[in-house]
């Protein structure tokens, strides 16, 4: 995850974390202010409704807060917070009961598939620009299945490392490229069709 | 080289590829005009999915957020959970047994205080016989190792090279002493 924390080494959450645990509250601030921008947008592209992204990004820093004893060192602060952000909306999306297996159907061989070049696609880089790609991205996300696209947005919008999703998800670093690969080509077909 | 697959071109442009395979793939991407507006198409979508535009927050949502955090819970140690526990046992049986002592119970609840009073001090006393069991074995095993130590430092230069030998020397012992001690079947010469 580089595009949020340029300056900032991950050390530095680590001694942030010491000193909140200390009680230095402005500590625990430093990190809010940190990620709570990547963890709205997050939010916002899996929930999309910007009231209830606001309350889950609060709801997250909340319970990070709670359980703040229980980090260990070891791992990423920015893994251990978007690993309680997903849990938050594993249950929103269990509440919601939204099909959450639709992909995990798949046959067992998720890891090794080797998709093939389809013949004869039309480039969408010839009818898009940049710009208007983006605006079209945006529109497909949303019909994303709900597991490939809190993948791709952890991939391509917080710009974590596959091994940090990994991390993050609980899956083998296999699957998840897999399951960002599925999700870049259902997306990429959906912008062929329009 | 033939045409990459979908998986290798995201690899390539993940920056994921081996430098080998990534050389091969640039070589090929010269001559295949089809694999390279797949990688340009590829690559414009990518940089396109990584561009989207960011949310705004609310200026003040750090401090909304610092406003609702709940108290600081500090590490709970399993040690501290169950001396607690043990204490709040122990607390409850006593006053139990003291509240006994003034009611028609008294000697059943005095003969239990006895009892009590009397397995604390032979535990007591178990524990302090086994730490000094355990002192003295410790203390012998420390003399023996230093006598040994001693003895192989006077009786060999190199420490090692004693251990070696006081090995050898202990394996043809037992050998000998089997020798020695196993049922002999010798022939006698007599004829039958």
């Amino acid at each position: 995850m580089n595009k949020q924390k340029p300056n900032m080494v991950p050390d530095e959450d680590r001694i942030l974390v010491r000193r909140s645990l200390k009680g230095d509250r402005r500590a625990f601030e430093l990190l809010i202010k940190k990620y709570q921008q990547p963890l709205f947008n997050y939010f916002c592209r899996l929930v999309q409704e910007r009231e209830m992204s606001l309350d889950f990004t609060q709801e997250t820093f909340l319970r990070a807060y709670a359980a703040l004893h229980t980090y260990k060192e070891k791992y990423q602060f920015s893994t251990w917070l978007f690993r309680i952000a997903s849990n938050l909306l594993i249950d929103h999306w269990r509440k919601k009961k939204l099909p959450l297996v639709s992909i995990d159907a798949e046959p067992e061989d998720d890891e090794h598939r080797q998709p093939q070049i389809p013949d004869l696609e039309p480039p969408v880089s010839d009818s898009y620009e940049k710009k208007e790609m983006m605006d079209r991205v945006e529109q497909a996300i949303s019909q994303l299945p709900e597991i490939l696209r809190e993948l791709f947005v952890l991939r391509h919008m917080n710009d974590f490392s596959y091994e940090e999703i990994a991390d993050i998800k609980h899956l083998p670093v296999g699957t998840v490229k897999n399951r960002v690969f599925q999700a870049r080509e259902w997306l990429r077909s959906r912008l062929e069709e329009r | 080289m033939s045409c990459p697959d979908l998986t290798q071109i995201y690899a390539y442009l993940d920056g994921e590829l081996p430098a080998e395979d990534r050389l091969r793939l640039e070589e090929h991407l010269e001559t295949c005009c089809r694999c390279r507006q797949l990688v340009a198409d590829r690559r414009l979508f990518l940089e396109a999915s990584s561009s989207l535009s960011k949310l705004d927050l609310p200026p003040d949502f750090s401090e909304r957020v610092m406003a609702g955090l709940p108290p600081l819970k500090s590490p709970v140690r399993l040690w501290l959970w169950l001396a607690g526990g043990a204490y709040l046992l122990f607390s409850l049986m006593v006053a139990g047994l003291a509240l006994g002592t003034r009611t028609a119970l008294f000697p059943v609840c005095l003969q239990i205080f006895k009892n009590i009073f009397n397995l604390a001090a032979d535990l007591s006393n178990l524990i302090i016989r086994l730490i000094q069991q355990a002192y003295g074995f410790i203390k012998a095993l420390r003399i023996l190792a230093g006598v040994m130590t001693r003895l192989l430092a006077d009786v060999f230069p190199s420490g090692s090279l004693g251990l070696v030998a006081l090995v050898l020397g202990g394996v043809m012992s037992l050998a000998l002493i089997w020798m020695l001690l196993r049922p002999t079947n010798y022939p006698t010469g007599e004829k039958k």
